[in-house]
């Protein structure tokens, strides 16, 4: 009798997933679709974060009964203060909900030890009027169903794309639905939260963001979770769609704790002449692989990401960043800046891809990390490939360096202690990377959990 | 009542790489001292500043230097520059990134700030910082530039200036602060360093030409070759070498009957 070793989503989840949200046929059906390709599609093979079948199956069969269990809270509403306090929730996030500023939105999901997802939600009426929808997916589902059905898994991240991928379609428990109607602009960056607390063992967030024509949005996501628990395992997507001359500034930060296993797909699908301007800031997780994607399909597209991490202690980052040019006179840029302490790994992977038809475009990556420590290794990876004659420019430039003993003596030299020196050092090794953000908020919120981060690793220097 | 601090190196030997550049250099410079030291290239001054600030690279391999009595080579740079030991560097390093504003905020609150962690107050910092930009002609926009990013050579000068007022040290070493710059900059440069003469405050000014030294008139001139000090006098040695030459004092000292 053959043994069943094959990777599989058991049907007895899925039900349980499907039945307790009582979900339309369709996206039921989507789900299993997505099961199926799960078990078909290989393992993925990540050359620096080697993922074993068998270690996937394991860290799975300890998450299914989990999915499986019935939550003893419902999933719900927690509006006060108070009750997000309660679900430790930080105080920077609690800030953020209590902000709404006029003409915004925001958003707080926080997944429960229990299974289970509250979310706490404000937006300024008037962006309710015109049609904005800033909401948890599964009731999304409910409230804007053919958008969600249109978009999710279909275009930018179908469950074909990959095994984590359809894993993700698959399972999803947790997400929300960002969608600005044709033609309506958002003033305000809209925040969004999703928070786990410890004793979660596992996550599967889903973010889908659709713009339709001319629509404008600045979305800015936060993924995290409080330290304690025996750990998690969260496998997420996030998917973007923009529409004819659409706008989206989207920044997300990854603020897992460092107990967190975390493996993300993120990828925009642009329609002609829209944009997407990605701000990427990495900086938690113990073991984190993220890719991010513009699929450059419309004519006139354009894509420009800046990416900022941090890695200390033994975190393992790998972070993989892409531009795929399809249409014509497409553009896109790859800013990438990485700060490793501690006996921290990072890997940072970019890839230009000019397919041939798409002419006239050009692209370009740079990326440099700063190494601090003895023990910290950093890879950089930057590749281009260019399959069209017509190109208007394409190039890469990547470095790893370590701190420039010139420059510290010259800081150490005006008084500055060691540790304030070398953080001072890496603001400024960030700052040109950060002033290319177009969105003031998001510069702030990664200047202030790089400032965190740089605590942490060399203690209060009193800057 | 001024309090009067001394810098003491005592038979000092600094070697950089393994070779040995610095060999057994004596000097004391007291606060209230304007002390110049003169030299040809390659007779180890520069690398007697770096020794004296604590550059890791420079190797101190015998003798002593003592501030008020205490072990300055066994302080970390920043130490040093906490107890009241100033270098205007000759070459800067660029730190991209930082402000300059920020940058001597944090440098004023880690030399005066105090064990409080308050630091200086912010409106009491802008206001000597627009007093000292003053002083040294320069732009007060300079403050948002990166760290002597882009820096001409004089600004790079006129910025070291700007520290050193900002800082009030106690010794300052000026390693060829006049290197590359015209008549009008020197005389800025001079007039900070002027600024700060009196009972607390003492200078080493390194210099290979005599230029800087008609504008701050020095208590004291050394003349450093092959690591050691050879002669010292008074300002009139500087005026004497100007007209002779290190040529011919090297000659000179060829010759021990003359």
């Amino acid at each position: 009798m053959a043994v069943e070793t094959a990777l599989r989503v058991p049907p007895s989840t899925l039900h349980a997933i499907t039945g307790r949200r009582r979900e339309p046929a369709w996206l039921a059906e989507r789900r299993r679709e997505a099961a199926q390709r799960f078990q078909e599609l290989p393992m993925p093979r990540w050359e620096r974060t080697p993922l074993s079948e068998g270690e996937l199956a394991g860290r799975l069969e300890a998450v299914w009964p989990y999915l499986e269990q019935p939550p003893s809270a419902r999933d719900g509403r927690a509006d006060a203060v108070q009750e997000l306090a309660a679900l430790a929730v930080p105080a920077d996030v609690l800030e953020t909900w209590k902000a709404r500023r006029p003409g915004s939105a925001v958003l707080v999901q926080v997944a429960r030890a229990d299974g289970s997802v509250v979310h706490a939600a404000w937006m300024d009426p008037e962006l309710a009027r015109q049609g904005v929808v800033v909401a948890p997916l599964s009731q999304a589902v409910e409230q804007l169903e053919s958008v969600v059905q249109e978009h999710l898994a279909t275009r930018a991240l179908p469950a074909s794309f990959s095994k984590l991928a359809a894993l993700a379609a698959a399972v999803w428990d947790a997400g929300q639905l960002v969608y600005v109607p044709a033609g309506v602009q958002v003033a305000q960056p809209v925040e969004v939260v999703l928070w786990a607390e410890p004793g979660r063992r596992a996550l599967f967030p889903r973010t889908l963001v659709v713009l339709g024509e001319q629509a404008r949005l600045a979305l800015v996501e936060t993924w995290g979770s409080s330290p304690g628990g025996e750990g998690m395992l969260a496998v997420g997507g996030v998917e973007l769609v923009t529409q004819p001359y659409a706008r989206l500034d989207y920044a997300c930060l990854q603020r897992w704790d460092s107990q967190v296993t975390a493996f993300t797909h993120r990828r925009a699908y642009l329609e002609n002449d829209s944009q997407v301007e990605w701000a990427i800031g990495e900086f938690g997780a113990g073991l984190a692989r993220s890719d991010f994607e513009a699929q450059l399909h419309g004519r006139g597209s354009s894509s420009h990401s800046v990416m900022v991490f941090f890695a200390g202690q033994r975190q393992h980052l790998d972070l993989a960043s892409s531009m795929e040019h399809r249409g014509t006179h497409t553009e896109s840029d790859i800013v990438a800046r990485g700060v490793l302490t501690g006996q921290a790994r990072g890997i940072y992977q970019a890839v230009t891809h000019i397919r041939s038809g798409a002419r006239s475009s050009g692209s370009w990556q740079k990326g440099n990390i700063l190494v601090l420590s003895q023990d910290a290794r950093a890879d950089a990876n930057p590749t281009v490939i260019v399959e069209e004659n017509d190109v208007l420019r394409a190039g890469h430039a990547a470095t790893v360096g370590k701190v420039d003993p010139e420059q510290l003596f010259y800081l150490m030299s005006r008084g500055l202690p060691h540790a304030l020196a070398v953080q001072l050092m890496v603001e400024g090794f960030l700052q040109p990377v950060l002033e290319k953000i177009p969105v003031e908020a998001v510069r702030e919120l990664i200047r202030d959990l790089v400032a965190r981060r740089l605590q942490e690793a060399f203690g209060a220097a009193g800057s | 009542m001024a309090s009067s601090h001394t810098l003491e190196i005592r038979d000092l030997h600094v070697s950089v790489d393994g070779k040995p550049i610095v060999k057994g250099l004596t000097l004391t410079v007291r606060s209230g001292e304007v002390h110049g030291l003169m030299g040809p290239n390659g007779s180890g001054k520069t690398t007697l500043a770096f020794a004296l600030m604590g550059h890791p690279r420079y190797t101190v391999d015998s003798g002593q230097v003592l501030f008020d009595g205490e072990d300055v080579l066994a302080m970390e740079p920043d130490e040093r520059a906490r107890k009241g030991l100033f270098l205007a560097f000759q070459y800067p390093a660029e730190v991209p990134g930082v402000t300059v504003a920020n940058f001597l905020r944090l440098a004023v609150n880690a030399v005066h700030g105090g064990d409080s962690g308050k630091g200086v107050p912010v409106a009491e910092f802008q206001k000597m910082l627009l007093e000292k930009l003053q002083m040294l002609e320069m732009d007060r926009s300079f403050a948002s530039r990166y760290l002597n990013e882009g820096f001409s050579g004089g600004e790079k000068k006129r910025h070291e200036m700007l520290q050193m007022a900002l800082l009030r040290p106690k010794i300052a070493i000026l390693d060829e602060t006049d290197s590359g710059l015209d008549i009008d900059a020197i005389k800025v440069v001079a007039r900070a360093v002027n600024s700060m003469r009196g009972p607390e405050f003492g200078a080493l000014v390194i210099t290979h030409y005599q230029r800087i030294l008609r504008y701050i008139e020095p208590d004291y001139v050394h003349v450093m070759m092959d690591g050691r000090i050879v002669r010292s006098g008074g300002k009139e040695l500087a005026e004497l070498l100007e007209e002779k030459g290190y040529e011919w004092l090297r000659e000179q000292l060829a010759q021990p009957s003359a």
